[in-house]
């Protein structure tokens, strides 16, 4: 059964049997969580899949052991892979979710694995704690979350990882992280009419930053319009880690003079580990030190929260400039700050210190609110809206449940198609960014020419992804290439095709269409109309069966 | 904004009304939400770790600052750090440090960890307002310990929300009483840091409250779970001390052994059913792996799973609920051990946290903002009337401390007759009873020198039997270098 299927079903019982799941996934960067919509509570829990660690969110660390050549290799996720990192250091791969969309393969024993394999065995792994949780569990429905800011094919490829790990029929969709959080949150709070949201989510590897203005609230129905979104899809806390190794790394030569070339992998692996450390505890402490047992002779080097700071100026510097940015990008500059009711700290990169010091500059300290379960949040919300999208959510005693929530999200990037234009190339917009997915799509009518009546059959579209504003095409990313064939033979200038492209309203992820539209009234259209899903892997062929039959 | 403002009923997201569970291991929060209208446990983390705290404070001189709950733990001292833990245990002593050139007290420690924790709401909403707050407390807990708890949370800033103290076992049933399917009996297990602790409870409704009477209570002293903590951290320590060859460990090793330890100890403990586990023992150089057959965790436990199922064999057939809370439960053997002898029982989940929503329940209930009778509880082994003599004209002096267990040790008392005149010794007993002192006995001391110099000290202490059985054991203890002892040591028992 799909996810459509038991929906009927649930709706022709009246309820949902005790062994169907109704899951939401936030796949993070750091950590990822699984929750399930509880019908006793009749609301997400989250699966504490720690064993009992008192740690709700799983480590999205992927490690393959094999003891020699004969034995079978085996895969461990989790806590266990986090542990053992420093162990199995060429084979445990972190931070795998902003290698997504991307070609960039990881080779483990001789093969070569895309990024969302390595991100559907950390899928398997929550699906597998779910199962066993309840041994009998029947998946019934996913909702997935990605960061706003992903583009076409790092949605794709999250796609693709919930088919790997079995999940293809029963994904409803994929669901944008500050959507989730603010959904979790909406049922916590009773978000006030007018009410003007900045959704701040920092987590290891992105910052979503989302501006949501509550434009309807009634006692049935409440409507959240995002009127900002900024953020960066490569700007998180593994960026300070980084920032931390490099110092690290410079402490090891003033001390011994050796260089990150003369130090073992296990060594490198962990130095990662003791800059997240000297991370996370100095937000709590004002210093730290780290110690280097493995340095000949060892030696411990102390940090202060100042030094540290100052280590990631630039970085932190970035975020307020992205933080101003989506500020001002709410209602072309008419909001300031003081607009601002409340903005919301979700991801675990928010505890350092600096960010809300830093928020608290731009906006009133009165207005930084951290959300009680930001670690769980958007799982949390990915499991909402599958409950809503399986019909499911009423809460009799929660006074937000009764109310039916609609949101207005907007495309994040430009979409378009590379045209060519006196052998210059250049970016042809389709739709713009801010555009609210539901209007999200549009349709032009192009003229085709070629030197023969040949060239008129084919064409080559590459349907492009413009993520910042200024960028030239040779920064856009591709989405995919479409490869049309079968279009009648016609004279030169004489063919005008209709292509269409549009933004799915849930997933963001761009569809499209062809259609022949023929020449006027001069030429009747062929009947040619095909629709197509454009990937970075495989060339989306539009071939009409019986084209080319037509004469010019 | 106090207590008192909620007489309008008026609660809104901003006005909190706490409850907070202070053990002397770790401490939770739970508030009263007013969307869900249900006491929700504040998880300090933010879902990334544990919801309740180390009660733990650090002092670090060299920034002059003080540092709290799992920074604290994680942060062991090596230089002229000072870690202040066990807080709770030690209150009603009026301990005093010294840190640097100043004296500070236990109790301003405690005020200083109760800031950080209670202001840590702030974080969900910066607009917070602390209206009311409510604190367990376990029944034995002396009334020496909670007016200096007391005294921190006024100094934390918390003087006009603190509303008083609940005995723990108050705050579990009343968030029994919360559910819609309960019964007229409840057996309440507590498996907690220093001891195991069971109580079964029969409840009537009687006027507008309900009495809780404990029919039955069982108390295994040392059967709490740091006893297996430092069995575990041994353990630990002696797979690293194998895989070295080390004979002793440097200052270094046994700071990352007791991090390794904290960190470790659920893993070992929870993990218990499946197929062993594996250590990483990342902090040295080589970093090393142990792998921790089922067998080997079966022999740990072992002694711990027998010493817990004969303490709960005793409840084996009584027809009651049964909730069973505190740390220990959270530990899978522990939860297979109660499963095998009292069978499908009401675990409650994070064990610290629905003391802490109880104690919640409380306030609310006080407050008027839900509805629910008083919850008064009634226990035969609790001591209610004090025993003591009178010094001076009037003045009484209790020798034991009101609401302890019998089958606690009460403190001794010292005191310095008056020998100056000529009759012999006598010493009238009295009881502090509801209808006032009533004298219970009169002691016959002879035997005791008399000099006139007022250098006659007897130690006293009251010793019960049982809750209904007391002897009161009474020594010379000289007077230093110049009166030694006579050796009178005599116990008589009280009426």
């Amino acid at each position: 059964m799909n996810w459509e299927d038991y929906k009927k079903e649930i709706e022709q019982r009246g309820s949902l049997p005790e062994d169907w799941y109704i899951l939401g996934i936030d796949l993070g960067t750091t950590n990822s969580i699984i929750s399930f919509w509880d019908n006793n509570s009749e609301k997400p829990e989250p699966i504490d899949i720690s064993n009992g660690f008192g740690k709700i969110p799983l480590p999205s660390v992927v490690q393959y052991r094999k003891d020699d050549d004969e034995s079978e290799g085996e895969w461990v996720v989790g806590e266990e892979a986090y542990r053992s990192m420093k162990i199995y250091p060429e084979t445990t791969i972190r931070s795998i979710k902003r290698k997504m969309g991307t070609d960039e393969t990881v080779e483990i024993d001789g093969k070569s694995y895309l990024p969302e394999e390595i991100s559907a065995k950390i899928l398997s792994e929550l699906i597998a704690h779910c199962q066993s949780l309840n041994p009998k569990a029947e998946i019934a429905a996913v909702v997935a979350s990605v960061p706003y800011d992903f583009d076409d094919s790092a949605k794709k490829a999250t796609m693709r990882a919930c088919e790997l790990a079995g999940l293809s029929d029963k994904l409803i969709c994929l669901i944008e992280e500050p959507k989730a959080a603010a959904l979790a949150y909406n049922f916590r709070h009773q978000l006030a009419e007018n009410e003007k949201i900045m959704v701040f989510d920092f987590g290891g590897g992105t910052l979503d930053i989302t501006l949501f203005h509550v434009v309807e609230k009634n006692d049935s129905h409440i409507k959240l319009q995002v009127i900002s979104e900024g953020g960066e899809a490569y700007h998180g806390g593994d960026n300070v880690d980084e920032a931390l190794v490099e110092k690290c790394y410079e402490f090891i030569k003033n001390k011994t003079g050796q260089s990150k070339d003369d130090i073992e992998v296990e060594n490198q692996v962990e130095l990662i580990c003791r800059a997240r450390e000297a991370k996370e505890r100095l937000s709590g402490v004002k210093s730290f030190r780290i110690p280097f047992t493995f340095c000949i002779p060892p030696f411990v080097e102390q940090i202060s929260r100042e030094t540290f700071e100052e280590l990631i100026e630039n970085f932190s510097e970035k975020t307020r400039k992205l933080v101003l940015k989506a500020l001002r990008d709410a209602y072309a500059g008419a909001l300031t700050a003081d607009d601002i009711d409340r903005v919301l700290l979700e991801g675990g990169s928010s505890k350092m210190p600096w960010v809300k010091e830093m928020l608290t500059g731009i906006f009133n300290t009165d207005k930084i609110y951290t959300s009680e379960t930001a670690a769980l949040d958007i799982s949390l919300g990915a499991t909402y809206y599958a409950a809503m999208k399986m019909g499911l959510l009423s809460h009799p005693d929660v006074e937000s449940e009764k109310v039916n929530i609609e949101f207005e999200v907007t495309v994040p990037h430009d979409i378009g198609f590379e045209i060519t234009s006196a052998d210059k190339k250049s970016f042809f917009t389709m739709i713009k960014r801010g555009t609210p997915y539901a209007l999200a799509k549009k349709s032009q009518v192009f003229t085709l020419s070629g030197d023969t009546p040949e060239d008129m059959t084919t064409f080559e579209l590459k349907i492009m992804e413009r993520i910042d504003k200024e960028d030239k095409i040779d920064k856009c990313k591709l989405i995919g290439e479409v490869g049309i064939k079968g279009l009648p033979q016609r004279q030169s200038g004489k063919t005008k095709l209709k292509i269409t492209l549009q933004v799915e309203e849930e997933g963001g992820m761009v569809k499209g269409s062809v259609e022949d539209m023929g020449f006027g009234s001069e030429i009747e259209p062929s009947g040619f109309k095909m629709n197509f899903d454009p990937s970075r892997f495989v060339k989306a062929v539009c071939e009409n069966a019986n084209g080319a039959d037509e004469q010019p | 904004m106090n207590r008192l403002d909620f007489k309008d009923g008026a609660l809104t997201e901003e006005k909190f009304i706490i409850g907070v569970d202070l053990g002397n291991s770790r401490a939770a929060v739970a508030y009263y939400d007013i969307n869900t209208k249900k006491p929700t446990v504040f998880d300090v983390s933010g879902g990334y770790s544990k919801a309740s705290v180390p009660v733990a404070v650090e002092y670090i001189p060299e920034n002059d600052e003080w540092i709290f709950g799992e920074y604290a733990v994680l942060n062991r001292p090596v230089g002229g750090e000072v870690i202040f833990e066990d807080i709770i245990e030690n209150m009603g002593e009026g301990k005093l440090y010294q840190i640097g050139s100043k004296t500070v007290s236990l109790c301003y420690v405690l005020s200083l960890f109760l800031k950080e924790l209670i202001g840590s709401v702030k974080n969900i909403n910066p607009k917070a307002q602390i209206c009311a707050v409510y604190v367990s407390a376990p029944p034995y807990m002396t009334q020496k310990a909670k007016d200096e708890i007391k005294k921190a949370f006024f100094m934390a800033g918390y003087e006009n929300s603190f509303m008083g103290f609940a005995d723990e076992r108050e705050c579990v049933i009343s968030q029994y009483f919360e559910s819609e399917h309960r019964q007229n009996r409840l057996l309440l297990l507590d498996y907690g840091e220093r001891s195991i602790r069971g109580n079964l409870f029969s409840f009537k409704e009687e006027n507008d409250k309900i009495i809780a009477e404990c029919d039955l209570s069982l108390f295994d002293k040392k059967g709490g779970t740091r006893e297996i903590y430092a069995k575990l951290a041994n353990l630990f320590e002696s797979y690293y001390i194998e895989n070295n060859e080390k004979s002793f460990l440097t200052e270094y090793e046994k700071k990352e052994m007791s991090i390794f330890a904290y960190e470790h100890n659920d893993l070992f403990l929870n993990r218990y059913n499946k197929s062993g586990i594996k250590l990483y023992y990342n902090f040295c150089c080589p970093p090393f792996k142990k792998v921790v057959s089922k067998a080997e965790m079966d022999s740990f436990v072992k002694p711990f799973e027998l010493r817990l199922k004969r303490f709960l064999k005793t409840f084996q057939n009584e027809d009651c609920d049964i909730l069973a809370f505190g740390g220990g439960f959270e530990q899978l053997w522990a939860k297979s051990a109660a499963r095998e002898t009292l069978g499908d029982y009401n675990a409650v989940g994070a064990a610290a946290c629905i003391i802490a929503c109880g104690a919640c329940i409380i306030a609310c209930r006080e407050l008027g903002i839900v509805k629910g009778l008083k919850i008064e509880i009634y226990d035969k082994q609790q001591i209610k009337e004090e025993i003591g003599i009178i010094v001076g004209e009037d003045k009484f002096i209790s020798l034991c401390e009101k609401n302890t267990f019998w089958w606690q040790e009460q403190k001794k008392k010292y005191f310095i007759i008056d020998d100056s005149g000529d009759e012999d010794y006598r010493l009238e007993i009295f009881k502090n009873t509801k209808s006032g002192l009533v004298r219970v006995s009169v002691l016959n001391l002879d035997g005791l020198r008399k000099n006139g110099k007022k250098t006659v000290r007897l130690a006293m202490q009251i010793i019960y039997e049982s809750c209904e059985k007391a002897k009161i054991q009474i020594k010379d203890i000289g007077f230093g270098e110049i009166e030694k002892s006579t050796g009178f040591d005599k116990s008589f028992a009280i009426p």
